[in-house]
């Protein structure tokens, strides 16, 4: 839970610095694609459909989807019927845009109940809308009569809600003040005030100024410079947030504005706070916080009370070394051009020191870009981060117009350059006399490598210069020199400054334990980067052999290393697999003698056939006994070629199921062949 | 070539590492994401990851913390038996130049993460 919190508190932090560096710059392109995209041309209700075309107006976009067939059938729809008044308002809002076919007669008969409402409204909201709508109707059908007869009871009904604070209530039961009622209340009472068939008392417009003056008052304000409005009550019915309830206000106040004689006294500063607070947030993901946005910006853009004017700049990073300008465009908050001005460079110091770089400079106007710039920055503007003061003069103060410029302008600024690295030297020390053993010289921008040795009574000493330039000695956010071992583990030293000469002495001997008394060899690594450094590097200079002494007994022991991903979950090594080594066997002679005893039996089975007077004069002479006869002696040709196969190639259970049909046949014309020689036998006896 | 361009914040709690992995999968060539990624620190609450080499050029902000990289995971692993083993994987780990540290003030003492220890994403 703590933890949580700590990263809440945290992420608010990370917040507002962004915040407090962002500078705003006017409504682009990137407005005009961010609302193509969030209005698609499907509304669900006529509001969405006016705050759509509201945006497009305002941005001007021209390829915009074409809705105004189906939502001017809604207007017709919404006109023609009895609808809720707020239904009425933002019909009649979407046709002051798309200019629907709407019948005279119609605009009549919603002016007649919308004048009934006024006189029976009851709540701040109903007579929001209801006043509006009447104010839509005079600009939409001049020839409707909308004027109000008791415009100074309905004053009073609205100016009776107000507080002392310069908030308002919703109505009269209701005890909760609110800043966003505030908004609606005084946009209500410029549409009284421009409805009145006779004109309200001044008194009474005054009181409602000194109203806008004491709400002007409990404004809220970020360090930066920005004001907004906020709700005092969180959690009440119908809570805004700060952007809908400061468009609110922004709304209710220029339309006051507009409609009365006079100034409003209100501060240049704080409607250039507003204008910020706007532009600041970006572009909002939401519809309805993109319309708030886009309609508050269009409203200060020409305003009565004083139309702010926005310094932006293209570009906060500047380089010496490509001889950047610095360049400054001024506009109002949608973008168009600012009155004939001056911009002034008033000061320019560095973000770590107060002394002043620049004095106060003039900047040029280019006419055909729109951009103030400074031809060159001066001499004494070396790499850094800087803090640069601007102020706008405007030209003709006489003019009708009132501008709000702002005080002075303070932008970060990002000035980088080419850092010249010299005097690198790598020396080997002797930890007694300081006496140098072994001393070179190095080329940073090369490629030479040094090859040390040393033990732990010696010292490591490695110097280098950095140089702006304009040369003056700088000093890097990150110079690190790293000593890593061929086992992997690394030592990390920041290399410190002494004047103008970066230098860093390592004494083996007090970091025998921190190397974990571990000897070998170590790569030697430099690195050097800052923001306004454009040749950030990291550089090996080479190696050092260390020979430190054997580890004592109860010396921490080497930290293990994090083990890589890659050697867990990559491919495994080859695995050469490691066969039996064949058996021996006997020599080739033995073998072949052998093989000559095996046949000898068959060769005395031969002579012995022989010698027992074997002949075929028994043989058949007939056709069917010769066939069987002959066939038999096959079988028995097969059943020995049977034999040999085994003995080559084939299998036991291969040769017995070949056995097995060879005996078969064997066994039938074996049986047939007997018969016929034992009845020839029988014959030859009785003859 | 694989691209990647980041900002890290130590103590920032969004977390979108899945717009990473989407990206990845769709397009397992060319790949540029921007993508925020929490690492969880205990040092310096405005402590962020410095790249002075690989940071993304801008004409408005100039405090190298956009880090641009290109050190992914082996694709083909990704897609391999080992990922069911291993749903936690080192996708993404910073150049060896990087550093966390606070970018507005000078660095006094050796960072505590450095190099491609510091894990992106």
């Amino acid at each position: 839970m703590a933890r949580n919190l700590g990263g809440l508190l945290a992420l608010l932090f990370a917040v507002s610095i962004c915040g407090a560096v962002t500078i705003p710059g006017p409504v682009s392109d990137a407005h005009r694609s961010a609302a193509l995209e969030l209005f698609d041309g499907s509304f669900s209700s006529l509001e969405e459909a006016y705050e759509a075309l509201r945006v497009f107006e305002i941005l001007t976009i021209g390829n915009k989807p074409d809705v105004s067939t189906t939502t001017c059938k809604k207007v017709v729809e919404n006109l023609g019927s009895s609808s809720p008044v707020k239904d009425l308002f933002y019909a009649l809002k979407v046709n002051d845009i798309l200019k629907c076919k709407v019948n005279g007669d119609v605009f009549k008969d919603i002016a007649l109940r919308l004048k009934a409402t006024v006189n029976d409204a009851s709540t701040l909201v109903e007579m929001y809308y209801s006043i509006g709508s009447l104010v839509l109707i005079k600009d939409q059908a001049s020839d409707v009569d909308v004027l109000l007869t008791d415009a100074d009871g309905s004053f009073h009904s609205i100016k009776a809600l107000s507080q002392s604070d310069g908030r308002w209530r919703y109505s009269s039961n209701n005890p909760e003040s609110s800043t966003y009622a505030a908004g609606l209340a005084l946009e209500a009472l410029a549409g009284v005030i421009s409805l009145a068939s006779s004109e309200i008392d001044q008194s009474r417009v005054n009181t409602v100024k000194n109203d806008i003056l004491k709400l002007f008052d409990s404004i809220e304000k970020y360090d930066d410079g920005t004001f907004y409005f906020d709700e005092k009550f969180v959690g009440g019915r119908e809570h805004q947030g700060s952007l809908s309830t400061t468009s609110s206000v922004v709304r209710g106040v220029t339309a006051f504005a507009a409609v009365t004689s006079g100034k409003i006294n209100l501060p240049g500063d704080k409607i250039l706070g507003l204008a910020n607070f706007f532009l600041g947030i970006g572009i909002p993901g939401d519809a309805k916080d993109f319309f708030n946005q886009v309609e508050s910006l269009a409203l200060l853009e020409n305003n009565k009370v004083s139309i702010p004017l926005v310094l932006s700049l293209p570009a906060t990073v500047y380089s010496l070394s490509k001889k950047d300008q610095l360049k400054v465009r001024v506009n109002t908050v949608l973008g168009s051009a600012a009155p004939p001005l001056t911009v002034k460079l008033v000061q320019a110091f560095r973000s770590n020191a107060k002394d002043s770089a620049i004095e106060s400079k003039e900047l040029q106007y280019d006419q055909n870009n729109g951009i103030h710039f400074l031809e060159a920055f001066p001499d004494n503007v070396d790499v850094g981060t800087y803090v640069f003061v601007f102020e706008i003069a405007l030209h003709d103060s006489a003019g009708e117009k009132v501008y709000a410029t702002g005080g002075q302008i303070h932008v970060p600024i990002y000035v980088t350059g080419i850092i010249k690295v010299s005097n690198a030297e790598i020396a080997v020390l002797d930890s007694d006399l300081g006496s140098v053993e072994t001393q070179k010289t190095l080329d940073l921008a090369g490629n030479d490598d040094v090859s040390l040795s040393a033990n732990h009574l010696q010292k490591l000493r490695f110097s280098f210069q950095l140089t702006t330039p304009h040369g003056h000695a700088f000093k890097p956010h990150q110079a690190f020199f790293k000593l890593k071992h061929e086992t992997k583990h690394e030592h990390i030293f920041v290399v410190g400054n002494t004047g103008r000469k970066f230098e860093i002495i390592l004494d083996f001997l007090g970091l025998v334990e921190k190397f974990y008394y571990l000897s070998g060899r170590y790569d030697i690594e430099l690195t050097v980067g800052d923001t306004v450094m454009e040749n950030s590097f990291l550089r090996l200079l080479g190696e050092v052999d260390l020979d430190l002494p054997e580890a004592p007994e109860k010396a921490a022991r080497l930290p293990p290393l994090p083990v890589d991903p890659y050697s867990r979950y990559g491919p495994k090594a080859e695995i050469a697999h490691l066969f039996r080594a064949p058996e021996k066997r006997p020599p080739q002679e033995l073998s072949l003698t052998f093989l000559g005893l095996i046949l000898l039996p068959f060769i005395g089975f031969l002579v012995g056939l022989l010698r027992l007077g074997v002949n075929l004069k028994n043989f058949p002479s007939s056709a069917v006994p010769a066939t069987y006869a002959f066939l038999f002696h096959l079988g028995i040709a097969a059943v020995l070629l049977l034999y040999v196969l085994f003995w080559l190639k084939l299998d036991l259970f291969t040769t017995l199921k070949t056995v097995g049909f060879l005996g078969a046949f064997l066994l039938f014309v074996g049986h047939r062949i007997l018969s016929h020689l034992a009845s020839t036998s029988s014959k030859l006896k009785s003859a | 070539m694989l691209t990647l361009v980041l900002r890290v914040h130590f103590t920032h709690i969004k977390l979108t590492i899945d717009i990473c992995y989407v990206s990845i999968l769709w397009c397992c060539n060319l790949i540029t994401c921007y993508l925020d990624v929490t690492i969880w620190h205990f040092q310096d609450p405005a402590a962020v990851v410095v790249d002075h080499s690989g940071y993304a050029v801008s004409a408005t902000e100039g405090d190298h913390t956009l880090i641009a990289s290109d050190d992914f995971i082996n694709i083909n692993l990704l897609f391999s038996r080992y990922m069911q083993q291993a749903p936690v994987l080192k996708v993404l780990s910073a150049s060896p130049i990087t550093f966390s540290a606070n970018p507005k003030s000078k660095v006094t003492t050796p960072p505590s993460l450095t190099g491609t220890s510091i894990i992106q994403a």
